[in-house]
């Protein structure tokens, strides 16, 4: 996986590519880091290229979901497509997230 | 099998593992590698054999292969944990049903999904012996910091996990078996925010059934094709 972050006013926007999997501990660490930011109020997590996601994945999402709250920043999912926009469905993030299907 | 000969000189367990019927159909012989680097899994895959086996450490060797010969299965790769771990397994080896077994691309796709899950399962939970509790930044940062520690270690990088693929017409059956200590799965007690077992809800959503056999140390799964 790998991400890239852009400032849009108080929003933090990441945007995502590649398979983010179990294995991405490391890059979600990074992530994390991104909402040190005492300025924002929100975080868009943009996964219009991201392929493919494992539960490792939806695990590290509610890890930084948790985190986001804690910092009362409220956390959107963008544009998730195929199998990613299949596993949000099933894990019902939904209820979770703010989840939009365009960017 | 003179490559397993030049490895092991002792390793005499090529004729009881090799009865008649596979004899009389070389396919239903092993395929010996190492993963050193001089060709990727993805090529080993495309070779006209039905079952693939690393060799690793030779005591594990012969449990190894006594488990692919334990039924008519239709595909089989054996792997040590350390190679499960550190390659893109699930990914190489829907890639090779999607080839043999002409399955569509989005069954293909939830197959990865799943047998992704059941390899993690079987290495971390399985032939790791560690547990999920991501409760916190604190747990996922020990969780994964267990993982390298263990990863690292003879004791847990030996073991073996299998993969059994049977054509069943109707449908596919995979099985993927670790060496741990087994494991129960009670999904009217999953739940995708409980902080374990979300891999096994996953499956369970997925595909069109699962079951844990072999005294809890393998996963079945079936899909419909």
């Amino acid at each position: 996986m790998d991400f890239s972050i852009k400032d849009q006013g108080d929003e933090k926007q990441i945007a995502l590519s590649g398979t983010f999997t179990f294995a991405d501990n490391k890059k979600f660490k990074q992530m994390m880091a991104a909402i040190n930011d005492k300025y924002i109020k929100t975080v868009a997590l943009d996964f219009a290229a991201v392929e493919f996601i494992d539960s490792g994945a939806l695990g590290m999402l509610l890890l930084f979901r948790d985190e986001c709250l804690s910092k009362h920043i409220t956390v959107s999912l963008r544009a998730a497509q195929g199998q990613v926009d299949k596993i949000f469905k099933i894990a019902k993030f939904d209820q979770l997230f703010s989840v939009h299907g365009e960017k | 099998m003179p490559f397993v000969r030049q490895l092991f000189p002792d390793f005499h367990h090529d004729v009881p593992i090799l009865p008649e019927r596979q004899t009389a159909r070389n396919s239903r012989i092993p395929y010996f590698f190492l993963l050193n680097g001089n060709e990727d899994l993805s090529t080993i895959l495309r070779r006209p054999y039905n079952s693939f086996m690393e060799i690793g450490e030779r005591s594990r060797l012969e449990t190894a292969i006594t488990r692919m010969n334990a039924d008519t299965l239709d595909f089989a790769l054996s792997l040590t944990t350390e190679s499960t771990y550190h390659n893109d397994i699930a990914g190489m080896v829907t890639a090779a049903l999607h080839d043999r077994f002409g399955i569509s691309d989005a069954l293909q796709i939830d197959i990865e999904t799943c047998l992704r899950e059941a390899l993690i399962n079987a290495v971390v939970h399985g032939n790791l012996s560690l547990e999920t509790c991501m409760k916190s930044r604190e747990d996922f940062e020990a969780y994964y910091t267990a993982i390298e520690e263990r990863i690292g270690k003879a004791l847990y990088k030996i073991r073996r996990v299998n993969i059994a693929v049977l054509d069943r017409n109707q449908h596919l059956e995979l099985r993927v078996s670790d060496e741990g200590q087994g494991f129960t799965f009670d999904i009217n007690a999953a739940d995708i925010l409980f902080p374990h077992s979300r891999g096994l809800f996953l499956i369970h959503s997925l595909a069109d059934n699962m079951w844990v056999a072999d005294d809890r140390r393998t996963l079945c799964m079936t899909f419909r094709r």
